[in-house]
C-alpha cells in the first residue's frame, strides 16, 4: 500500500516536472509576427539617404518601412470619405490618403492595414501607437493640436456645418438661422455638431428644439418621415444625402450660404515625430502639386520620361529630387500618382460622384484653398 | 389549435374520423359560431387586412432599394473576408450541411409526411401568394406574377388533397422526396436569379451535399447501431466548430509553431504518464493513494497558471485533473479502464492539435486580427458561447444546490453578480480587463474575448434554468438513487441531471434564442457582426445611401428565420422526450 502511494506521488511529480521542463525549453510567448521588408531596394535607399533621421533614431517612418505595412485608422461609416464596398474592402477619399502615404513610403498602395475607428476611439488609437496615421474626417482644432497631441497634416477637405430643410416649408438657399424659429432640428449625437448648432442658434437669438439620434442614417429617416423639420451636419454630408435621397429635385434646401462652423478635415499623426509627419505631409502635397502641374495617373509615365519642367522632374524622382533627403525613395511620389492619383482625381473618384463640388476645395489657382508649397 | 373545445367533444362522441368539412362549414363552426364571435372575427379580419396591406405596400413601395440586399450578400455573410479565399467559407458551410444531412437521417427528423399534409402546405402557400397579389400596392408585374404562382400552388395543393382523399390517409410521402423536390425548386430559383455563376454553382453544390449526406445517413443507420451513429455525430458536431473556424477559415501556417520540440513531446508524455496514472486510478483498488494523486494533479493544474509554461501543458493538466477526479467513479471494470485511457489519449491528441492551430499565424494575406464578420461571426459567437456556457452553467447549478457551503457560496455569488449587470458591461469588462487575469504571455484577440464574455454571462442564466430543473425532481428520486448505493457523482450524472435538463428544455431554448440575438451587442467593442453590417456598413456605402430600412428589415427576417427554426426544433425535441406529458 505504501509503495503504491509512493509510486502515485512519483508519477504525478514526474508529470509536473515534464511540464515545467517543457515550459523552460519551449515557447513562452505567442510568436511575434516575423517581418521581412518585401522590397529590399526601399530599405537600402532609406539606409543610405537618412543620415540625420537615423541619428535621431526610432522614427515611426523607419518602423513602418521595416514592418512593411502602414496602420491607418479610418472611418467605415462616412459615404465618400470612408466606407466598405460590396466585398468588404475600404473605399473613399480618406482611404485614398492612406493608400497614397503607403505608396510613398512602401512603394505599394495596397500595403495598408486599416482599422475602423469610432469618433470616440480615434485619438486613443493614435496616441497609443496602434495606428500610424489617422485619416478619418478629423477637424483640425486648437485643443486637438495642443492637448490631444495630434500633429495635423495639411487640410484635404474644407468643410463647414450647414442646415438642410424642406423647400415646401418656405426655406431657400438664402435662408438664415433666424428662419428656423421653433423648428425641431435633428443631428447625430456625440460630435461637435450638437454644440455648434446650439451656440449658433443662441447667437442668432432663435428658439429651437434639438433632437439627437445615434447615427446620421436615422437622423435622415426621421427627416424624411417629417419628425424633424431640419437636419444639421457637415455640408459634405448634407450634399451627398441630398443627391441620393431627395424625393424630387429642389425639395430639400441647404443653407446658410456661409456655414455655421469651420471644419478643416485632414489626416493626423502622433505629435513629436517630425520625420514621419513630413513624409505624410509631402505625400499629400505631392498629390496637390501633381494636380497643379497637370500630372495624373494616366500621363505620369510620359511625364516622368520627359518632364516639361524642373518641378515635375524633381517631384517624379528625376535629377535633383528631394525625396531621398526625407527618408523616402526617389520615386515615392511617382508611385503615389501612378497608384492612387492626384488630388483632383481622388476628389472626383469619391466626392464628385456624390454631388459635391470643388468649391473651397478647388486649387488656389482656381480660387480655392488647396495650396501646396513648391517642390524644390 | 383553432378548434374550439366543444368541437372536439362532439367529434369524439359522434364520429371517429374528422368529417371532411368544407371551408364554409369550417368557417361557420370556428369563426361565426355566435353573434359575438362573428363580430370579433370580422373585426380581427379587418385589422389583419389593414396590417397586411400596410406591410405589403411598404415592402413593394417604389422607393425601396431592395437591390442593395443581393448586391451586398457577401458583406452580410462574411463582412471583410478576402474574396479570393471565399472557397473556405463555402467549405465551412459544406461541412455543416453534411453534418446536418447526416443528423436529419440518423435522428429520423421529419421522417414521413402525409399527402394531405403536403397538399395543405401547398394550398396555404398558394393562398399567401394570392393575398399578396390582391392586397399589395405593388407594380402590376409583381402582382400578376404572385397571383399566377399563388393560383398554381393553390390548385396543385387542392389536387393533391383531392387525390389523397380519405382512403389514402395512412399513405405517406417519404421526407426524402419532399426534400429532393424542395431542393429542385430552390435550384431552379437560384439559377433564374441574377447572381454570379460562381455563387450559383456553390449553392447548387451545397444543396446536393445536403441531400447526398441525408441519403448516406439513411444507409449508415442501417449498417451501424443508432446509438453509435448518434454518439459519433455529436462528437463530429462538437469538433466541427473549431475545425471550421480555427482551421478552415483561418488557414493557419504552422511553420513557426514548435510542433516537434514542444507539442509532440508534451502530448506523448501526457498520453503515456497520464494514461498510466488513470489506468491505475480507475482500477478500483487505488483507494486513498488514488485520491491523494488526484488532489496533487488538481493542485498542479491550478498552480501551473501562476508560473510560466506553454499553454498546451496548462490545458492538458486541467484535462488530466478532470479525468483524475472522474476516474474512480467511472472505472472499476477492465473495460471501463480501457475506455478511460482511450478517451484520455484522444482528448490529448485533439487538444494538442487545436492548440497548434491556435498558435499558428493566419495564412490569409493582408489580414490581421478579426477577419471573421457578418453572419459568420454571429454564428461563431452564438454557438461557441452556448457550447462553452453549457458545462459551466451546469457546474454552477450543481454548485448552487450543493451541500458544501464553499461551493454554494461561490456559485451563488457568481450567478447573482453576473445576472445583476447588463451584457454590454460584461463585454466591455471582457474586452478591457480579461487580460489582467491571465498570465502575461497570453494575448487573446477580440473575438475570443467576446466569446469568453458571452459564455460567462450566459452560464449564469443557464445555471438558474438548470437549478429550476434540479429542484423540480421529486425527493424520491434522490432517495431511490442513494438506496441503490450510487455515489453522489453517479446519482447526479445518471439520475437527476438528465431529468432536470429534460424538464427545462423550453427555458434553455429561450436562453439560446436570446443569446443568439444578444450577440449583436459585440458591435460595441468593435466587432462587425451581422447587425452592424446591416445597420452601419451597408447603409453608408456611397452606392447604397438611404437603404437603412431595407437593410434592417432584411436583418430582421434573417434573425427571425433562425430563431423560429430553433424554437420549432425544440418543440419537436420536447414532444419526443415527452416534456409536459408526465
Amino acid at each position: 500500500m505504501n509503495l503504491k502511494k509512493l509510486m502515485a506521488v512519483l508519477a504525478v511529480l514526474a508529470l509536473v516536472l515534464t511540464a515545467c521542463d517543457a515550459g523552460g525549453g519551449g515557447d513562452e510567448t505567442t510568436p511575434t509576427t516575423a517581418v521581412t521588408p518585401d522590397d529590399g531596394t526601399t530599405t537600402e535607399t532609406t539606409a543610405g539617404g537618412t543620415d540625420t533621421g537615423a541619428q535621431t533614431g526610432g522614427s515611426r517612418l523607419d518602423e513602418i518601412i521595416a514592418r512593411g505595412t502602414l496602420n491607418c485608422g479610418v472611418n467605415e461609416t462616412l459615404p465618400g470619405f470612408g466606407s466598405k464596398d460590396e466585398t468588404g474592402a475600404f473605399v473613399g477619399f480618406d482611404i485614398d490618403l492612406c493608400r497614397a502615404v503607403a505608396a510613398a513610403v512602401l512603394g505599394d498602395s495596397e500595403a495598408v492595414n486599416y482599422t475602423a475607428l469610432t469618433a470616440a476611439q480615434r485619438f486613443e488609437a493614435l496616441s497609443s501607437g496602434s495606428i500610424d496615421m489617422l485619416s478619418r474626417n478629423t477637424t483640425w482644432t486648437q485643443s486637438r493640436d495642443g492637448e490631444l497631441g495630434v500633429d495635423f497634416a495639411p487640410t484635404t477637405y474644407y468643410d463647414g456645418q450647414q442646415v438642410m430643410a424642406l423647400a415646401a416649408d418656405g426655406f431657400d438657399s438664402g435662408s438664415g438661422l433666424a428662419d428656423l424659429a421653433g423648428a425641431v432640428i435633428c443631428t447625430n449625437a456625440g460630435t461637435t455638431t450638437e454644440k455648434n448648432i446650439t451656440e449658433a442658434m443662441q447667437a442668432a437669438g432663435t428658439d429651437f428644439t434639438l433632437t439627437t439620434f445615434e447615427d446620421f442614417n436615422i437622423v435622415l429617416e426621421n427627416f424624411k418621415s417629417g419628425a424633424c423639420d431640419a437636419v444639421t451636419t457637415d455640408g459634405s454630408g448634407l450634399i451627398s444625402r441630398k443627391s441620393t435621397d431627395e424625393p424630387a429635385p429642389g425639395d430639400w434646401v441647404i443653407f446658410p450660404a456661409v456655414p455655421i462652423s469651420k471644419e478643416p478635415l485632414g489626416p493626423g499623426v502622433a505629435q513629436g515625430d517630425a520625420k514621419w509627419a513630413d513624409a505624410v505631409n509631402w505625400s499629400i502635397y505631392a498629390m496637390i502639386l501633381a494636380e497643379e502641374l497637370g500630372v495624373d495617373s494616366s500621363n505620369v509615365d510620359a511625364m516622368q520620361a520627359s518632364p516639361p519642367n524642373g518641378e515635375v522632374q524633381r517631384l517624379l524622382g528625376g535629377e535633383e529630387e528631394k525625396q531621398t533627403a526625407m527618408g523616402l525613395s526617389a520615386d515615392a511620389f511617382y508611385n503615389v500618382i501612378k497608384q492612387v492619383g492626384n488630388y483632383g482625381e481622388i476628389f472626383d473618384r469619391h466626392l464628385t460622384v456624390l454631388g459635391l463640388e470643388r468649391g473651397l476645395n478647388a486649387l488656389w489657382s482656381d480660387g480655392g484653398l488647396i495650396y501646396a508649397p513648391p517642390a524644390r | 389549435m383553432t378548434e374550439p373545445f366543444v368541437n372536439e367533444i362532439s367529434e369524439s362522441e359522434v364520429a371517429p374520423d374528422k368529417p371532411s368539412a368544407g371551408a364554409i362549414r369550417w368557417a361557420r363552426e370556428n369563426l361565426f359560431s355566435t353573434f359575438f364571435n362573428s363580430v370579433l372575427s370580422l373585426l380581427m379580419l379587418a385589422l389583419i387586412v389593414v396590417f397586411v396591406r400596410g406591410l405589403l405596400s411598404y415592402v413593394f413601395a417604389e422607393e425601396r432599394l431592395w437591390n442593395v440586399i443581393p448586391r451586398n450578400m457577401k458583406l452580410y455573410w462574411t463582412e471583410a473576408y478576402p474574396v479570393a479565399e471565399m472557397t473556405r467559407t463555402w467549405v465551412s458551410l459544406g461541412i455543416v450541411l453534411v453534418l446536418a444531412g447526416l443528423s436529419l437521417a440518423v435522428w429520423k427528423v421529419g421522417g414521413k409526411t402525409a399527402p394531405r399534409q403536403f397538399g395543405r402546405t401547398l394550398t396555404s402557400i398558394g393562398i399567401t401568394g394570392l393575398v399578396v397579389a390582391i392586397l399589395a400596392d405593388a407594380p402590376s408585374g409583381i402582382r400578376v406574377g404572385a397571383a399566377a404562382v399563388g393560383a398554381v400552388l393553390f390548385l396543385a395543393g387542392q389536387a393533391v388533397r383531392m387525390m389523397a382523399g380519405e382512403r389514402f390517409k395512412e399513405e405517406t410521402i417519404h421526407i426524402r422526396s419532399v426534400l429532393l423536390g424542395i431542393l429542385l425548386i430552390i435550384g431552379v430559383i437560384v439559377w433564374i436569379l441574377p447572381i454570379e455563376t460562381g455563387t450559383k454553382t456553390s449553392l447548387t453544390i451545397q444543396g446536393v451535399l445536403l441531400v447526398v449526406s441525408y441519403l448516406l445517413g439513411g444507409v449508415v443507420v442501417r449498417v451501424v447501431s443508432e446509438g453509435l451513429a448518434r454518439g459519433v455525430l455529436v462528437g463530429l458536431w462538437l469538433l466541427s466548430l473549431p475545425v471550421v473556424y480555427l482551421v478552415v477559415q483561418r488557414a493557419p501556417v504552422t511553420a513557426d509553431v514548435p510542433v516537434m520540440s514542444v507539442f509532440l513531446p508534451s502530448a506523448v508524455a501526457f498520453i503515456v504518464l497520464g494514461g498510466g496514472l488513470l489506468w491505475w486510478m480507475s482500477s478500483g483498488n487505488a483507494g486513498e493513494g488514488g485520491r491523494l494523486a488526484a488532489g496533487v494533479v488538481v493542485i498542479a493544474a491550478l498552480g501551473c497558471w501562476l508560473v510560466s509554461m506553454p499553454m498546451l501543458v496548462r490545458f492538458l493538466l486541467l484535462a488530466l485533473a478532470t479525468f483524475a477526479l472522474a476516474a474512480p467513479t467511472f472505472g472499476g471494470t477492465g473495460k471501463a479502464q480501457k475506455n478511460i485511457v482511450i478517451a484520455w489519449s484522444v482528448t490529448v491528441l485533439i487538444t494538442a492539435y487545436f492548440m497548434v492551430m491556435m498558435q499558428a499565424e493566419t495564412g490569409l494575406v493582408g489580414l490581421q486580427g478579426e477577419f471573421i464578420g457578418g453572419l459568420n461571426l454571429t454564428f461563431l459567437l452564438a454557438v461557441s458561447g452556448l457550447v462553452i456556457s453549457f458545462p459551466i452553467g451546469i457546474m454552477l447549478a450543481l454548485g448552487r444546490t450543493s451541500s458544501m457551503p464553499i461551493f454554494r457560496l461561490l456559485s451563488t455569488g457568481y450567478i447573482e453578480t453576473v445576472r445583476g449587470v447588463p451584457l454590454i458591461t460584461v463585454l466591455f469588462f471582457g474586452n478591457l480587463v480579461i487580460n489582467r487575469f491571465l498570465p502575461r504571455e497570453v494575448e487573446l484577440d477580440n473575438i475570443v474575448k467576446a466569446i469568453v464574455a458571452i459564455a460567462l454571462f450566459s452560464a449564469a442564466y443557464l445555471a438558474e434554468n438548470v437549478r429550476g430543473g434540479l429542484q423540480s425532481i421529486p425527493k424520491g428520486q434522490y432517495e431511490a438513487a442513494k438506496a441503490m448505493g450510487l455515489s453522489t457523482v453517479q446519482m447526479t450524472v445518471f439520475i437527476t441531471l438528465p431529468q432536470a435538463l429534460r424538464s427545462v428544455i423550453p427555458a434553455i431554448v429561450g436562453q439560446v434564442i436570446s443569446l443568439f440575438k444578444d450577440t449583436s451587442l459585440v458591435a460595441i467593442i468593435g466587432l462587425a457582426d451581422f447587425l452592424r453590417v446591416a445597420r452601419d456598413i451597408v447603409p453608408n456605402q456611397p452606392a447604397s445611401l438611404g437603404s437603412l430600412q431595407e437593410s434592417l428589415l432584411f436583418a430582421m427576417v434573417i434573425y427571425w428565420i433562425f430563431t423560429f427554426n430553433v424554437s420549432r426544433a425544440s418543440l419537436r425535441l420536447e414532444r419526443k422526450l415527452g416534456v409536459g406529458e408526465r
